[in-house]
């Protein structure tokens, strides 16, 4: 379809009476400016338009009024006192200087959420892709496995806090009972500061269903006969993997570890609930120890009233977040492989 | 192909209102989340004999626990008072607003009509204009003064207004005692420590450590109620002062005292993560949950509220198993017990305030109190004439709170304050990694105490003070 557009085009461009010697070929309503040589709307083009953007109204109206009015009135509170309901005032640079001079909870903040991020993005991605190697085996009943491995992610993740709140508990729970079969006295998890962090990061683990199956996905679109080409080579399995998958599913891969440094920078929902109703004492509790910048984002708003402030946090984390995201783009030219040659 | 002029218009027309529709429709969706319409109520059917009102004013209040009596007091009161029905919702954090939809609620110019919060969080919210001066609708309703506790009372004004109803008056922290325990390791259960040193030496007792694994605690400072660290503090004469003249105190060498003290049995048992872990079973319901009750821990610094749990186990065991007394204080300190309490407060834009008023008049009155609230919170009335209500003067274990309540003034924590809240939040993570034995009493409380410095010179400057 496009060639013929191309040779439209060309065919217009070619003859001397321009568009009116290509008419045989252009659509009988196209009609082009003198002046700019721009084509203008038809009529019928612009009631088309019309009609259209009535149908897509309900889009827009929702993008404009729960996506982008927000997102800009959030840019403006970030710049005044607003609580939420008495009239804000114009405060200024004065919240994001709060935030790196004096807030006292964004060292706790910016330390935990990285430390999530690191240790969680690692251990799922390392995780994930193993289990689908596993699951990408062909033996017999693996449609079963697979259906296993994904039904947790079925679960709301509210669902998911509230079970590990019994299999973390340090007396009754089923974690510590399976460590105290293997003569390990388990750790108290979500009530320790030292493995409140490491007991985040297993509920992690138990939705890695998602991952596992775009992996998955990935691993069985690898052409057949690269894999054969390799072994007639004489590749062994770990030279066909680290030569031929993984670059192949390297594209997989990054999607998949951006999505959850991404993810792992907005967790809340496990984290609020776990701490909230676990004994942990308080929200991001016990000291502190879980509290991450999305977490200090919602006690700033919604505890403290202080909605600007949040804004502020809001902003920062968008602008942090955004920055990870070009970096790790920019960093993909050099271990990202696409089938076409293309780099990233 | 091309539709006529008028059918275009016609499409055009209901794209838009489609659009316009879904817009609203999610809006008002949003927003009618917190209200319910007149036909959803209950009238009064179950009031025989009773004429049925003509019109009815439906008021929303937020309750912030589960509680099947409550939802039996609106229908008896839509008995007495048929053009008037409660709508009463369970809104577990209502009490401290975690979930923000109080925030949300009034932000949203759809609040509830009432909520019953505590009273620490009335000065912050009301500072911030969430809530709504009640003075002049509890003046028509006859809600005065001189019927109330006065501490109880002043703790519903801020800045010369009254922004809420006190509901009762608690004495927080006296301290409880297993008697079963205290029988098996040798001690008289009638007679409880009357002495700091007693507390000492009796929980020295009580403590079993086997093979590694706590097996039973005898007092744990910080365990039974969030705040026992401002109870002990004023028991060891630490002076207080939370912002409400613009000045705060909260690090001192008393409190500095109370923290090694904490830190000292936090470190005989690994840290607080070992011990909170042995105190709370995940998903435990009555006797079991409750580790004095079960007997995982000999002496606990509670409230009133501990009689709560009669209505689960009986009355019977509750007795033969629990006794409570005065907390003693340490030498050189002085006596105290720290008071509480719930209040009835209007959110700001509530729509039928003389009506919730109405209500909250009619639940405080001392049957009412007698038979929704008081002995199925284990919670002393903020009103005097109700603490002659049979369920307290009846039961032996409320009479020796009384008494114990009698011998002191009924002193409030601490004095509300817009900041307040983040007082309580510093030093409650403060004592946090102290018992975490992260950090020693210095310097966890001067850091305290610069946070909260930090937050009232925010609140000074964006202007809550006025």
């Amino acid at each position: 379809m496009s060639d013929l557009n191309e040779a439209r085009t060309a065919t217009a461009a070619a003859s001397p009476g321009g568009a009116a010697d290509g008419a045989l070929l252009a659509p009988p309503a196209v009609r082009v400016s003198r002046s700019t040589g721009r084509r203008r709307s038809t009529g019928n083009e612009r009631r088309m338009r019309r009609v259209g953007l009535a149908f897509i109204s309900p889009w827009i109206a929702g993008f404009l009024v729960f996506t982008l009015i927000p997102l800009a009135m959030s840019l403006y509170y970030s710049f005044t006192n607003f609580n939420g309901l008495q009239a804000s005032k114009w405060v200024g640079m004065r919240n994001y200087v709060r935030i790196f001079t004096s807030d006292p909870y964004v060292q706790a903040a910016v330390y935990n959420t990285l430390y999530l991020a690191i240790f969680g993005v690692v251990l799922t991605s390392i995780l994930s892709l193993a289990l689908a190697v596993l699951l990408n085996q062909k033996v017999r009943g693996i449609g079963i496995y697979r259906t296993l491995y994904y039904l947790p992610t079925m679960l709301p993740v509210v669902i998911s806090a509230f079970v590990f709140t019994l299999v973390l508990d340090p007396n009754t729970g089923a974690l510590n009972a399976l460590l105290g079969l293997v003569g390990i006295d388990g750790p108290t998890w979500l009530y320790s500061t030292t493995w409140s962090k490491p007991a985040l990061i297993i509920l992690g683990l138990w939705g890695i269903g998602n991952s596992v199956i775009i992996y998955l996905a990935g691993l069985q679109d690898i052409p057949k006969y690269l894999i054969e080409a390799a072994t007639v080579d004489g590749a062994g399995w770990w030279s066909r993997m680290w030569h031929v998958t993984m670059p192949m599913l390297s594209p997989i891969i990054f999607f998949n570890v951006l999505l959850a440094v991404i993810a792992a920078f907005q967790n809340f929902i496990s984290i609020f609930y776990l701490t909230a109703s676990a004994g942990a004492a308080s929200i991001g509790g016990p000291a502190n120890s879980t509290l991450t910048w999305g977490l200090q984002i919602y006690v700033s708003a919604f505890i403290n009233s202080q909605l600007g402030y949040a804004a502020a946090m809001s902003w920062i984390m968008f602008v942090v977040v955004l920055a990870i995201t070009i970096l790790m783009f920019g960093l993909s030219r050099r271990w990202v492989y696409y089938e076409s040659g293309e780099k990233s | 192909m091309w539709l006529h002029r008028s059918r275009r218009f016609r499409l055009l027309a209901a794209a838009a209102t489609l659009a316009l529709a879904a817009v609203t429709t999610g809006c008002s969706g949003i927003a009618q989340g917190f209200g319910i319409t007149t036909n959803d109520v209950p009238r009064s059917a179950l009031c025989p004999g009773k004429p049925r009102a003509q019109h009815i004013t439906v008021v929303d209040l937020w309750w912030p626990f589960a509680s099947p009596i409550i939802n039996g007091s609106a229908q008896d009161f839509n008995c007495d008072h048929p053009d008037i029905a409660v709508n009463i919702s369970v809104n577990g954090q209502v009490g401290d607003d975690s979930n923000g939809k109080l925030l949300a609620a009034v932000a949203a110019h759809k609040p509830p009509d009432l909520v019953m919060s505590w009273d620490d969080l009335l000065t912050a919210w009301a500072a911030k204009g969430e809530l709504t001066p009640v003075e002049d609708h509890a003046a028509k309703m006859g809600i005065k003064e001189s019927d109330y506790i006065p501490q109880a009372w002043k703790s519903t004004l801020w800045r010369g207004h009254q922004y809420g109803i006190p509901v009762d008056w608690d004495p927080d922290s006296m301290l409880w005692y297993n008697k079963k325990v205290f029988a098996e390791v040798g001690l008289d259960p009638t007679k409880p420590p009357t002495t700091w040193a007693q507390v000492q030496e009796y929980a020295a007792k009580i403590d079993k450590v086997e093979n590694g694994k706590i097996k039973r605690i005898g007092f744990i400072p910080w365990d039974g109620w969030q705040f026992n660290y401002i109870q002990l503090g004023h028991q060891f004469d630490a002076p207080f002062k939370t912002g409400a003249d613009q000045t705060v105190q909260l690090d001192s060498p008393q409190m500095r005292k109370l923290f090694a003290y904490e830190q000292k049995i936090a470190r005989k048992f690994g840290g607080a993560g070992k011990i909170n872990a042995f105190t709370t079973v995940t998903g435990a319901q009555g006797a079991a949950a409750d580790p004095l009750l079960s007997g995982r821990v000999g002496m606990r610094l509670i409230g009133d509220w501990e009689l709560g749990q009669q209505a689960k186990v009986g009355k019977k065991k509750f007795r033969e198993t629990l006794g409570v007394t005065m907390m003693p204080s340490p030498p050189g300190g002085k006596p105290y017990l720290s008071h509480s309490g719930w209040s009835f407060m209007v959110p700001t834009g509530a729509k039928h305030v003389d009506a919730a008023m109405v209500f909250v008049e009619w639940m405080l009155q001392s049957d009412h109190f007698g038979k929704y609230i008081g002995p199925a919170n284990g919670w002393l009335p903020a009103k005097t004439e109700t603490l002659k209500q049979d369920y307290l003067t009846s039961d032996p274990t409320w009479r020796d709170i009384i008494e114990i309540d009698s011998k002191l003034p009924r002193d409030w924590w601490l004095e509300p304050s817009p900041v307040l809240g983040p007082y309580y939040r510093f030093l409650d993570e403060a004592q946090s990694e102290l018992t975490a034995l992260d950090g020693t009493p210095a310097q966890l409380l001067a850091r305290a105490q610069r946070q909260v410095e930090d937050a009232l010179a925010n609140a000074i400057a964006l202007g809550v003070y006025g």
